[in-house]
């Protein structure tokens, strides 16, 4: 039919799979003399390097960590003297599913390096906290998120939800709206039931269905 | 209203006690100072000379729940600060009333996430509900202005039918 087929032609055209193209790839690591510089002090340190759109990135052995970032911060032909940010992903499907990314800055050579550290469920990891303040909220930001521990830390607690929290938010078999039922029915006196405009949620339905069964069987 | 309520029925002296202690609550409405996130800036402002709400004698925002009476939820609520806002409006001395303000307070906004309470009326009897992402500050005062009429129609009397707060608001009787 005519009006199927002008339907159809203001749709975008779907590309298939393979015939994509493929973005930008990751590339060799842009400053080779680090990693000779790192390797000659730690040899086991670096388990990969490479540059990804102009930014160097290393995944670190857990085992050296903190002797690497150490020799990262203090010497001073690094001078990664700032922590910028330390986040997580999680990646369910990989055998160590969490990748942790610090970002380190340096102040007098206005360069930036990524370094990574893979981390399975329930591993711990060495905090940073004795080399950068900087770490201590970080972390404590990444454990309320994740979940996952640092070895080390002074002091390992919720940051932003509240200490009895249960669940990890941001892992990715957290659900997007899923809330901590028993902390709200434990702290909060909920004088209506948590809905999105209306519209019940499937513990809603559940309860009033439960509810309704009750008291026609009381009635 | 306590003692006297529902003792007696609307007559000439409760109508005219009425439109007075109608009058007195309506004209000096003090809001807490509680910002919860973006929509505090715009009630800020509402404060401040510009849009000045002193103009409807609202201007006194009271660092103490026990001093004040109006709730402006301005923001984000979330679970973690659910509780707070209960007890503050605990604390806070009848009459009383609250004002949702902005799409985070009213319904959750953006935010249907592990997070956030999906409006503040699931915690707290809500009088006036103002809509926008934030709200401007003439918004507020249109808010502000709807609950002085709300309260214009309370009545020592009789206890109200349908208002949210329990503290008289039969708007539709009235």
């Amino acid at each position: 039919m005519p009006e199927e087929k002008t339907l159809s032609a203001e749709k975008p055209a779907t590309v298939p799979a393979d015939k994509k193209p493929k973005g930008p790839e990751k590339g060799p690591f842009s400053k080779p003399e680090l990693i000779v510089f790192i390797q000659d002090a730690l040899p086991q340190a670096v388990v990969e390097a490479y540059s990804f759109l102009g930014q160097d990135f290393i995944t670190a052995n857990k085992a050296a960590f903190i002797e690497l970032a150490e020799l990262l911060k203090d010497d001073p032909s690094q001078d990664y003297a700032l922590l910028e940010d330390l986040t997580a992903v999680d990646y369910p499907q990989k055998e160590k599913r969490f990748e942790l990314i610090y970002i380190l800055f340096s102040l007098n050579r206005q360069n930036r390096l990524f370094l990574k550290l893979s981390a399975a469920e329930g591993e711990t990891v060495p905090s940073l906290t004795g080399l950068w303040e900087l770490a201590n909220w970080a972390e404590r930001e990444v454990f309320d998120m994740f979940g996952i521990r640092f070895e080390g830390h002074p002091d390992l607690k919720r940051i932003l939800l509240p200490d009895g929290w249960h669940g990890h938010p941001l892992r990715k078999d957290y659900g997007l709206e899923q809330q901590d039922q028993q902390w709200i029915a434990e702290n909060i006196e909920l004088i209506r039931p948590q809905s999105h405009l209306g519209i019940p949620s499937n513990q809603e339905i559940d309860h009033l269905n439960s509810s309704a069964a009750k008291s026609t069987s009381a009635g | 209203m306590g003692l006297i309520e529902n003792r007696f029925e609307s007559n000439f002296i409760i109508t005219t006690v009425d439109q007075a202690v109608n009058w007195a609550r309506r004209s000096s409405l003090w809001p807490m100072t509680f910002g919860l996130a973006c929509c505090a800036i715009e009630m800020m402002a509402a404060g401040a000379s510009r849009f000045d709400l002193d103009r409807f004698g609202s201007g006194i925002f009271r660092a103490s729940p026990r001093q004040a009476d109006v709730l402006i939820v301005a923001g984000t609520v979330t679970l973690k600060m659910a509780p707070v806002i209960q007890r503050l409006y605990a604390q806070i001395p009848e009459p009383k009333w609250v004002i949702s303000m902005g799409s985070c307070s009213n319904c959750g906004g953006p935010f249907k996430t592990y997070s956030t309470l999906q409006g503040v009326d699931k915690i707290v009897p809500v009088d006036v509900y103002i809509p926008g992402c934030p709200p401007r500050p003439e918004a507020l005062l249109y808010g502000l202005m709807q609950l002085q009429e709300k309260i214009k129609k309370m009545t020592l009397a009789k206890k109200p039918s349908g208002g949210p707060t329990g503290a008289a608001c039969d708007m539709g009787k009235a």
